[in-house]
């Protein structure tokens, strides 16, 4: 159901390199686990499109919720915090490799 | 006195360092204790909070101030996913190796405010994903009931840190019944409330959509203290319900209930037969109770499943992409920025997030969404309503929390469909938001041990008020 090459593209799609000791088992595993959902594809009841349904969450309004775009805290309170957690930094930035070659 | 923390509950506690029967201090000392005999063999911890002692000073302080309140100097234990400002916190993967959170999350900051002692971060498996906290990459935890079986997951270790007594209470993540199924598994009360009760701030997310915190407990009473606690809108979670709609949704509870059973779901459960005998009788205790026990129809909650397995990894992989190396923990050198990326999630994740990263990535490319992620959406719509047609007729729904006992360490790893079946009486509620509690329900005998065994309680959105009552009433607890 899945082939070798279909996982080597999902991986290079996710930007996650998979152990070639894994390759085997994680192309099994998937095939059993899309076999398993793709149950869903059978239900004939789920064809049609179907409404919220206005009771259940949409009870507490499923919208888009914007905060004010105000009282902004002090420039650089936050900046020494967060870049304490990266792994490499430089000047007040994140420091990566360059982008463009 | 020397309190006893496998069996001292959170309003007892209280009473006895209220009446200066034994202090913060003591209750702390007597966690440490049973971490420091039991851990090395249960593994709940993945760290014990070197200032537990002086947070339970603080608590002390507390007490002589009378400015106590009923969580002041309980210690509890807080899944590896929760942030605490200062703290290591790491999902309980490699790929945060060093992480110190920068924050923390709103119900952390509450339970701060009441006064309670953080004594440790403890194990789950990688990310939330999985039943059985074997998926940590810090090694699996063992059920305390008995050390060659699983204590469930993914709050595996918060319901063994309680069932050990490594700490009165515990928080956990549920997003598919993380809390309540490894609640189950250890003899424990686990509680997954109603999506946006409590803030997701501060939680490393799996399912956004799914996630809540929940408290793992000893007794229904506990559960209910730890979520009003917790709860309450959060302008830095905007899934949050306003607190005005919380409370309009409160009404009377009628002294008998009308309790659903959804056969159909309870029979295609692959249930044990003793699990299942367990269940009837606590179905007919319920009845000796004055309630009534109805047959419920939920006719798509068969769906409930398959559409999970859709919709998380979906979620989950869209999450898990800010883990690059780049702004926090393991970072991997390559040759050029891509390989950055490639070798320090590639290393850093283990085998569970890298195949639901992978199967994310599937079911929302473009030619497969339709087919996946969008039957999964209308799957969900219809489980909704399932419930809400449900609530007509009774007001809570009853089944078993898990369709087994814990099984054997090992015994699911090998195949990932039959660990995800364990799920099957948890998932319904996040699918449909709804809050759900697990309680204790006795025991099954098996290889000469008592296993505990667990019910759930299933409640309209808003109505955690109709679980605590039946499941007070149902242990035994004052009502």
């Amino acid at each position: 159901m899945i082939e070798r090459k279909d996982v080597e593209k999902l991986a290079a799609l996710a930007r996650i390199t998979v152990p070639e000791a894994e390759m085997a088992k994680l192309q099994k595993d998937m095939g059993a686990i899309l076999e398993y959902v793709s149950q869903i594809n059978e239900a004939n009841d789920l064809a049609t499109d179907i409404q919220d349904d206005p009771s259940s969450v949409a009870r507490f309004g499923v919208k888009n919720v914007l905060r004010e775009d105000a009282e902004p805290h002090e420039s650089g309170k936050y900046t020494d915090v967060l870049l304490k957690a990266a792994p490499k930094s430089q000047d007040g930035y994140i420091k990566v490799k360059k982008i463009l070659s | 006195m020397i309190p006893d923390v496998t069996k001292l509950s959170i309003r007892q506690a209280h009473e006895h360092m209220k009446n200066g029967d034994f202090s913060a201090v003591d209750l702390c000392n007597a966690c440490l204790k049973n971490i420091a005999e039991k851990d090395p063999e249960i593994h709940a911890f993945l760290e014990v909070f070197t200032d537990a002692l002086e947070q339970a000073k603080q608590a002390d302080k507390l007490f002589k101030e009378k400015k106590a309140t009923l969580l002041t100097g309980i210690p509890i234990a807080v899944k590896d996913n929760i942030l605490i400002e200062g703290r290591r916190a790491g999902s309980a993967s490699k790929v945060l190796e060093g992480y110190v959170a920068s924050y923390s999350g709103q119900a952390i900051k509450k339970l701060q405010k009441a006064g309670v002692v953080f004594i440790g971060r403890v194990n789950m498996d990688e990310f939330a994903m999985g039943s059985s906290t074997e998926n940590s990459a810090y090694g699996p935890t063992k059920n305390p009931y008995d050390l060659t079986r699983v204590p469930g997951g993914s709050s595996g270790g918060s319901a063994a840190a309680v069932a050990m007594g490594g700490a009165i209470a515990a928080l956990g993540s549920d997003t598919a019944g993380s809390v309540r199924q490894p609640a189950g598994f250890c003899g424990v009360v686990g509680l997954k409330t109603t999506y946006g009760t409590i803030s997701r701030s501060g939680l490393i997310a799996l399912g956004s959509s799914l996630d809540q915190i929940g408290p793992i407990t000893r007794t229904v009473d506990d559960a209910e203290i730890l979520f009003e606690a917790m709860r309450g809108h959060d302008p830095l979670d905007s899934t949050t319900i306003p607190d005005k709609e919380y409370e309009k949704a409160q009404k009377v509870i009628p002294k008998h209930l009308t309790i659903g059973v959804p056969k159909s779901l309870i029979e295609s459960g692959g249930m044990d037969p003793d699990v299942k005998e367990n269940f009837d009788m606590a179905v007919k205790k319920l009845q000796e109770m004055g309630h009534k026990v109805v047959n419920v129809e939920l006719p798509h909650v068969k769906y409930a499943l398959p559409a999970y397995y859709i919709m998380l990894p979906g979620e989950a992989s869209s999450n898990l992409a800010r883990f690059d190396g780049m702004k926090y923990g393991l970072y991997v050198s390559g040759d050029k920025l891509l390989d950055d990326y490639l070798r320090s999630r590639g290393q850093g994740f283990g085998p569970e997030p890298r195949r639901r990263i992978l199967l994310g990535t599937y079911v929302l490319s473009s030619g497969y969404y339709d087919a996946f992620y969008n039957k999964s959406q209308q799957a969900r719509k219809l489980i909704a309503k399932d419930f809400t047609d449900a609530w007509e007729t009774v007001d809570a729904i009853i089944t078993p929390t898990s369709p087994t006992p814990a099984f054997k360490l090992g015994e699911k790893t090998s195949d990932p469909v039959s660990m995800y079946l364990a799920d099957v009486f948890t998932v319904p509620s996040n699918i449909a938001n709804i809050p759900t509690i697990a309680v204790p329900s006795g025991t099954v005998l098996r290889e000469g041990k008592e296993l505990p065994v667990g019910i759930q309680f299933f409640s309209p959105l808003c109505r955690e008020d109709v679980l605590f009552r039946v499941g007070r009433e149902f242990g035994g607890e004052k009502v």
